[in-house]
């Protein structure tokens, strides 16, 4: 992770974890334009892979997906690293829903369709 | 121009869960949009071009089905994202919207007390094929202004 002076920008390595490539597509165009490196995981199983080999400094993460779930991936990340900054960013975004993420550990919870700008606030606001 | 909504025959919380449907899509599509038809049906429904299938299990059990045609649904892409939608890239739009579509439904629902989680989507290609294996369909023709028709179908048993 680089920092420079004055705090006007960070570049973080990021890893953004969804069934749809189009979705991590999207998601790496903004995440790039924004100064991020960008790594990809198509479900939960291998964002825990990716997440153990290639230390992210954040984490974007679905819900819905094959294999494993983003609920039960954050939960297993969050366990092997206590300080790992997931933020979820799914269409299922019911109350309940919102509440388990952030209870389980996630630091934000981004409703789809998003705009970029949502994005970028919600990932500068993590990496803080 | 656009006709009268007319509804046929449906079971009330299936009924709602097409006029919540609409909500989702007007939240999640920014284009000017109205419901031309509703009907309920039994029997295959048959596929053109390219549609997304997502399932529902909680309060509510069945699929939810959304079709269109190909340049339909990369209109839809381009509306959202301001850029059209390549070939190869449509399919995962298209499976993707209807995740957001059905994610939103799902949303609005659970404000009115009817809960269901949603499965990851299945995205069907191909002309003229057949879905079947429910007993019972409700089906709404969305007109998207200047983009299309989005058909949005509830099977269920």
């Amino acid at each position: 992770m680089v920092h420079t002076t004055g705090g006007i920008s960070i570049m973080a390595k990021i890893l953004v974890t969804d069934d749809a490539a189009f979705m991590r597509m999207m998601l790496k165009d903004i995440l790039t334009k924004a100064g991020h490196e960008v790594i990809e995981a198509e479900n939960g199983l291998v964002a825990i892979e990716k997440y153990k080999s290639e230390s992210p400094d954040l984490v974007t993460m679905d819900i819905t997906m094959p294999e494993m779930d983003g609920i039960s991936a954050l939960k297993e990340i969050k366990a092997y690293d206590g300080n790992a900054a997931v933020i979820m960013a799914s269409a299922m975004g019911q109350q309940a829903m919102v509440v388990d993420a952030i209870q389980a550990g996630a630091k934000d919870f981004i409703v789809k369709p998003f705009q970029g700008d949502r994005v970028t606030e919600a990932v500068k606001k993590v990496l803080g | 121009m656009y006709k009268d909504v007319v509804i046929v025959t449906v079971i009330e919380k299936y009924e709602e869960m097409l006029t919540l449907s609409f909500e989702a899509v007007k939240q999640v599509i920014p284009v000017p949009s109205k419901v031309v038809s509703v009907t309920s049906a039994t029997g295959k429904i048959e596929i053109n071009d390219i549609s997304v299938m997502v399932g529902i299990t909680g309060d509510l059990k069945g699929q939810i089905l959304f079709l269109g045609d190909k340049s339909t649904f990369s209109s839809i892409g381009e509306a959202l994202f301001g850029m059209p939608i390549g070939e190869e890239m449509l399919s995962s739009f298209v499976g993707e919207l209807g995740n957001m579509l059905a994610g939103n439904v799902s949303i609005i629902a659970s404000q009115k007390e009817i809960n269901f989680d949603i499965t990851p989507p299945t995205v069907i290609e191909g002309s003229k094929s057949n879905v079947s294996g429910y007993e019972n369909s409700l089906i709404s023709e969305i007109v998207l202004e200047e983009k299309g028709t989005l058909a949005i179908a509830f099977l269920y048993n």
